[in-house]
């Protein structure tokens, strides 16, 4: 759950409706967070540097409407993700993005061209793993580590993201083994 | 010293163990569950080998997934990109307002130049239809009692003009209304 108190000093610029300033404050707090989610969705910096500019417009454009309703964080990085799914619609325009479909659709849609070299990297298994999977572990270790942060990022309970990164990384080590295995 | 399990055992001993094996890597347990896990380790093979490659996976990932951050550079890029798309909003309001401004003004003095030609028009027809009534009039019952309680310093051109007059206004009034109506 974010931090209600939170933010305060972004709530009362808005409150006294100097969305300047409170722009001002947001940029440097969100940029990077919302720059490394976009990574760890499209898989590609280039592609997340240019969502995360339109991300940032969007908010600019929306905060005078910004109620409250929501942690300010959660309201950005929901912003953040859907400008992800709009970019990843794009290239597959044809693919449905139902929550039951989200995983395989989503790592169908953004799966970079297969490696066949003979060494194989940490990067190149992680491609092999379910798309869940892949993203948790992404932006734990981008965060520093954090569970708060990958929780709040993803809005997932931090016992999920737990939970999913423990089965990632034993599964991480399952694949380095096969690889092992098969290269021998 | 590891064979003293059976892969079986193995396996279940690693489902014992993982999850706080993973949380001590990182740094997740509170005092007392660190000091068990670190005595387990100390007598168990299996858990050690188990930690090494967690630990092997934890720093390929660390490596591969760097903090990744924007700078300065980019807050320039997107606040300029904000002050153009203002300067543009601001532009094409000013421009609408403008434009509306044009169009009512416009519509004002069409509406100026047509209530003027209704007006005029009619007034002459009401005072021609008015002097015609007159004319038939002349020696009427009506003129005759004017001039019969009339002062005597006025005489009966007085009385013809300011009754054509009056009559010639009601019925270029009730003609202005009506072509108003039909105009509309």
């Amino acid at each position: 759950m974010p931090d209600p108190t939170a933010d305060a000093d972004i709530h009362e610029r808005l409150r006294g409706r100097d969305y300047r300033e409170a722009f001002t404050l947001l940029l440097p707090r969100y940029r990077d967070k919302v720059f490394r989610l976009s990574v760890s969705m499209l898989r590609d910096q280039a592609r997340a540097e240019d969502i995360t500019q339109e991300v940032f417009l969007r908010i600019w454009r929306a905060l005078p409407g910004f109620q409250g309703q929501s942690a300010l964080s959660t309201w950005i990085y929901a912003i953040t993700k859907n400008a992800c799914l709009s970019e990843l619609r794009k290239r597959r325009p044809q693919v449905s993005l139902d929550d039951d479909e989200y995983d395989s659709e989503v790592a169908s849609l953004a799966a970079p061209e297969v490696d066949d070299s003979a060494t194989v990297s940490v990067g190149q298994l992680l491609e092999r793993l379910p798309e869940r999977y892949r993203q948790v572990v992404t932006l734990f270790y981008m965060e520093d580590k954090s569970y708060d942060q990958t929780a709040a990022s993803l809005g997932l309970p931090l016992g999920t993201v737990k939970a999913l990164l423990h089965r990632a990384r034993k599964r991480l080590i399952e694949l380095t083994r096969e690889d092992a295995a098969s290269t021998s | 010293m590891n064979d003293r399990f059976e892969p079986a055992e193995r396996n279940e001993h690693h489902a014992a163990w993982d999850e706080r094996l993973q949380d001590w890597l990182d740094a997740d347990l509170d005092a007392a569950q660190t000091a068990l896990v670190e005595s387990h380790l100390a007598a168990c093979p299996v858990c050690r080998e188990r930690l090494a490659e967690l630990r092997e996976i934890d720093a390929a990932l660390a490596d591969a997934l760097p903090r990744l951050a924007l700078d300065e550079a980019f807050d320039r890029r997107l606040l300029a990109q904000i002050h153009e798309q203002d300067s543009a909003a601001r532009a094409e309001a000013r421009r609408r307002a403008e434009e509306e401004f044009a169009a009512g003004a416009t519509a004002l003095a069409r509406g100026w130049r047509r209530s003027l030609v209704l007006v005029v028009t009619g007034a002459i027809a009401g005072a021609a239809l008015a002097s015609a009534l007159l004319g038939q009039l002349e020696a009427s019952i009506l003129t005759e009692a004017l001039l019969t309680h009339a002062p005597g310093a006025l005489d009966q051109g007085w009385y013809q003009l300011a009754s054509t007059m009056l009559l010639g206004g009601g019925i270029g009034a009730m003609i202005a209304r009506w072509l108003a109506t039909a105009a509309e």
